[in-house]
């Protein structure tokens, strides 16, 4: 019971991160599956079928924009941080170390306890 | 199957569930990216890869913003009225057939399956109400909760009093309504006059039924408020009300004359059926009450 509760609310709280992940990495140009590797390398592995799409979603939102490229092999959607992207993605950074902080002072607490 | 006839059968899947504009460029990109995910996974592994990266519905509609038809907080209200709406139609044909038909004829099945296309037409328009209400709440949200006047147990005991002493009259009179019409209109005094089949079982319960309503008006209006075990008798007495009546409808004539009975029991039906609703709006009431521990 705790164990399958457990699985969900650790992919809940993964799930709170995944776009703050990939905005993080998308100051430069990269397609998905590079961008997935990139995510993997970093310890934030996302799958596929949750990755891909939220692309397409980001960039309907204007956070993202993206450019077809075939100049170094097979046609490839290379997304990076919009003007307005690199702004949330500014003001995301920033909640997210404010929330860490906290976190770490309550997790922290705890330990003291 | 090959690899890349797996991904295209997959794409297939994916895109035609996305809206027509978006389909040929999402299909070009994912075609790309799962061919590069099975070209580094190997051939051999294509089709457990494309299990995992989801049911094609799910894929399509994280393209997306999600669509619902109902919100999630709705969806209790909603199964509670569509499940409640369906049950008081299917009785009201139960009734309906119990009035209109006896012996051999009454099918009470059949009566429950005609009235399936009302309950469609229930469940469609309260789909279509949810639905409006959710895309009216997006465009522009509600302000949240607001506080409702404090419901209270105390009654109007001036009002219920006046209540009871109508219910006490209108109980006499039904004890001989061929006497109490015959008073004002002689001529109509026959029509009134009740079945002798009803006067030997179904009347003296009907009467026992009543009477009990009146005692709970009566000790209602004594108390001057609504307290726990009162309402519990009242909803228990609801239900009882419910059943007498419905197996009075479908016994057997009530009044001799048939014009008087066919109209008696169609108002009897009624009767019944707004009772069934306030006894569902009352046990609602009470179990909120008791999770409050009033």
């Amino acid at each position: 019971m705790v164990g399958g509760a457990g699985e969900k609310l650790e992919q809940e709280l993964r799930r709170g991160v995944v776009v703050l992940a990939v905005l993080s990495q998308l100051r430069t140009l990269r397609y998905g599956y590079e961008l997935r590797q990139s995510l993997v390398e970093r310890g934030m592995p996302i799958e596929e079928g949750t990755l891909y799409p939220l692309l397409r979603r980001l960039e309907a939102q204007g956070v993202l924009r993206s450019e077809w490229r075939t100049a170094e092999g097979p046609p490839r959607r290379y997304y990076a941080l919009s003007d307005d992207g690199a702004k949330l993605f500014e003001g995301l950074t920033a909640t997210w170390r404010g929330l860490n902080t906290a976190m770490d002072d309550l997790l922290e607490g705890e330990h003291d306890r | 199957m090959t690899a890349d006839e797996l991904i295209d059968n997959y794409v297939a899947d994916v895109v035609g569930l996305l809206p027509r504009a978006q389909r040929r460029d999402v299909a070009l990109e994912l075609r790309a990216l799962l061919a590069e995910e099975v070209a580094a996974a190997g051939d051999d592994r294509a089709r457990e890869l494309l299990e995992a990266f989801g049911r094609p519905a799910e894929v399509a509609a994280r393209y997306g913003p999600p669509v619902t038809l109902i919100d999630p907080a709705d969806t209790r209200r909603f199964l509670t009225l569509a499940g409640g709406g369906a049950a008081l139609i299917a009785y009201a044909a139960v009734l309906h057939e119990l009035t209109e038909r006896t012996g051999p004829q009454r099918d009470v099945e059949r009566a429950v399956q005609q009235s399936l296309p009302v309950m469609l037409a229930w469940l469609g328009l309260l789909l279509a109400g949810f639905a409006i209400a959710a895309w009216r709440r997006r465009r522009r949200p509600d302000k949240g909760w607001r506080p409702r006047s404090v419901p209270t147990d105390r009654i109007n005991r001036a009002g219920h009093a006046a209540a009871l002493a109508f219910f006490v009259l209108g109980t006499l009179v039904l004890l001989d309504p061929a006497r109490a019409v015959g008073a004002i209109a002689p001529a109509a005094r026959e029509g009134f006059v009740y079945d002798e089949g009803f006067l030997r079982v179904r009347g003296p319960v009907v009467l026992a039924v009543l009477v009990v309503s009146l005692l709970i008006e009566a000790v209602l209006v004594w108390q001057g408020r609504w307290r726990r075990l009162l309402h519990r008798v009242d909803v228990v007495h609801g239900l009882v009300m419910c059943a007498v009546l419905t197996w009075v409808l479908g016994a057997g004539p009530v009044f001799a004359a048939a014009v008087t009975d066919e109209a008696a029991k169609g108002w009897v039906g009624l009767l019944v059926l707004v009772a069934a609703v306030d006894l569902a709006v009352k046990t609602h009431r009470l179990s909120v009450r008791h999770a409050m521990g009033h």
